[in-house]
């Protein structure tokens, strides 16, 4: 079953064109990697997958429901959550303060203006589960803005599947992470629920590897190749321009 | 997964610390509620009233500024408008105290409604100079509208609030003591209720708002609806404030509108700390104190006002409340050294 369907999506800033007719179809629980080169519009295309930036054409469906003219929170909403390229946190709240805001987007209390936010111990509870799942418990005091860059993306992270979504769209979680904790965080994307649809953009082809069970190529805003690792890995068109290969050279490593 | 740990049992040294804060502001209420017996000069008791009215008006802007991150500089509308409303109703129907302070609430939060349905499109600059601009329209209004508001002369002759049940002879707030203490239990009434918006869900929220708007509405939230929602509960408590007001010196004029007066409750807010509901408060009283001593000695008392408010952005910028914070640290640094 199809949950997310982008169609013939484009993208243009001025005369550049960052996207072009880019579509591709994603079932229920896929993991699909989105790998291509720096300036590829891998993160434009999560940018208008999510709703952050407007599509200049094209079409996005969400459980075949068509979400383009959709705001971010209405998405979100409809069981879309993303994680951001560039840590986007609530600096100034500790660790669980964090968490507990993605908790309750989702748990129609916010309207309550006079109930103390702590007596509504499910929030707190599923809170407290979130941060146990991704290894935070021990940081739930520490302000968001006191934490290793590392932690900051687990938190990243943690805020996104704190919405308890549906698909879920990684920006590259572990850039700029020791070895440790990406290994981590890999096992971590690996826990999350097999019916979880995750997309994910990463540049670590260990991390592609462990996680993706699908591929999406972009190179300058096209869509490349697509398909399963060893059929993209086999593609003579990936080689050529993603490992810089020569053409003949490709053939030849490809054989 | 498993082994979660309740939420509490977490946190056994905050439980503590909160009891303390009780004590600590049972003690400080029951020494406002005895302030006007201890032979006080009614100068002292007038001076406090109206840092209750100007610290519900300075915590009103906080909720707005300190809270969901939005700069207004048009507040002073709200509280001018509370004070024509409660003034006018004063004037020509009835003073009594529950239909003058509601109405007074009624129409500021009508206003804030409809300023924050259309300011609220825009944000940061944008956002501050429309609230300017709108405030800046009432302001222009009471001038123009003379058969409601007097115009320029202003509305004079409002009296002193009336309770609806035994009248004058039962508590008479002309008397300076009794508006005090009606004024104090105004203030508390809404110190309260703000201090439980901060802490309830909606309130967090506004404090997500503050820290990072984009990432909110990743994550589910319309809000625009909450930052409106907040708004108009400011407008609310600006209302009351500026009603207190107008009942306290008889009068309501369009400079209570004036973009000076957003100004100086900015000022107020930014003095006593922005973020906190007790920061504004002291602010307030900080302000109107240095007014009053300052104001005394020289005419030229707004330049050493100015000067103190530079002196505080810069060597302050969390306001009294940070200074506290920072004094607190060392103390604490100290007693852990013997």
């Amino acid at each position: 079953m199809e949950t997310l369907k982008v169609e013939g999506l484009c993208k243009n800033y001025g005369a550049l064109k960052v996207l072009r007719q880019v579509e591709f179809t994603v079932r229920k629980g896929e993991r699909r990697a989105i790998i291509g080169p720096n300036g590829a519009g891998k993160t434009t295309l999560f940018n208008l997958i999510s709703g952050e930036v407007p599509v200049s054409q094209g079409k996005v469906f969400l459980h075949g429901q068509d979400i383009t003219g959709l705001k971010p929170y209405q998405r979100s909403v409809r069981g879309l959550a993303r994680t951001f390229q560039k840590n986007n946190l609530f600096l100034g709240l500790n660790v669980f303060q964090n968490v507990r805001l993605a908790v309750q987007a989702h748990q129609s209390v916010s309207h309550r203006f006079i109930a103390k936010y702590h007596r509504f111990q499910g929030i707190n509870q599923k809170t407290e589960e979130i941060l146990a799942h991704l290894g935070l418990t021990e940081k739930r005091d520490v302000p968001a803005s006191d934490l290793s860059y590392g932690e900051q993306r687990q938190l990243e992270l943690a805020v996104a599947v704190a919405t308890n979504p549906q698909v879920l769209l990684l920006d590259e979680p572990t850039a700029g992470m020791s070895p440790a904790e990406t290994f981590r965080t890999v096992e971590l994307i690996a826990s999350l629920p097999k019916d979880m649809t995750i997309l994910i953009i990463e540049h670590d082809m260990d991390v592609v590897a462990a996680i993706a069970d699908r591929m999406t190529v972009l190179h300058y805003g096209e869509v490349l190749a697509d398909g399963l690792p060893h059929e993209v890995k086999a593609n003579p068109r990936v080689m050529e321009v993603y490992l810089g290969l020569e053409e003949g050279e490709a053939h030849h490593a490809g054989a | 997964m498993q082994n979660v740990v309740p939420f509490q049992e977490l946190q056994p040294g905050k439980r503590a610390n909160e009891w303390k804060k009780y004590y600590l502001a049972a003690l400080v209420i029951g020494l406002l509620l005895l302030f006007p017996f201890m032979n006080t000069s009614s100068y002292l008791i007038n001076l406090l009233t109206e840092v209750f009215i100007f610290g519900i008006f300075a915590m009103s802007l906080d909720l707005i500024l300190g809270f969901t991150g939005m700069a207004s500089l048009g507040h002073a509308a709200f509280f001018g408008l509370g004070a024509y409303a409660a003034g006018i109703v004063a004037v020509r129907y009835s003073p009594d105290l529950f239909i003058t302070l509601p109405a007074a609430v009624l129409v500021a939060a009508l206003a804030a409604l409809l300023v924050g349905l259309l300011a609220l499109r825009t944000s940061g600059v944008y956002f501050l100079m429309l609230t300017l601009a709108f405030s800046q329209m009432f302001y222009a209004a009471t001038f123009k509208w003379t058969w409601l508001t007097g115009g320029s002369d202003g509305l004079s002759g409002i009296p002193r609030p009336v309770l609806p049940f035994g009248g004058d002879s039962l508590i008479n707030f002309f008397d300076s003591t009794n508006f005090y203490l009606l004024t104090l239990a105004v203030f508390l009434a809404s110190y309260f209720l703000l201090w439980r918006i901060i802490h309830s869900p909606f309130g967090q929220v506004l404090i997500g708002i503050r820290e990072n708007e984009k990432r909110m509405l990743a994550i589910g939230y319309e809000t625009r609806k909450f930052k409106l929602a907040s708004f108009v509960i400011a407008g609310a408590f600006g209302g009351v404030a500026g009603a207190l007001n107008a009942f306290y010196i008889g009068y309501a004029s369009p400079q209570d509108l004036f973009w000076a007066m957003s100004g100086q409750v900015l000022v107020m807010v930014i003095m006593g700390g922005a973020g906190t509901l007790i920061g504004p408060v002291l602010g307030a009283g900080l302000f109107l104190m240095l007014q009053n001593v300052v104001s005394s000695y020289t005419e030229r008392w707004p330049i050493i006002m100015g000067a103190i408010f530079i002196t505080f952005v810069l060597a302050a910028p969390k306001g009294m409340v940070g200074i506290y914070g920072k004094v607190a640290e060392k103390v604490r640094c100290r007693l852990w050294k013997h």
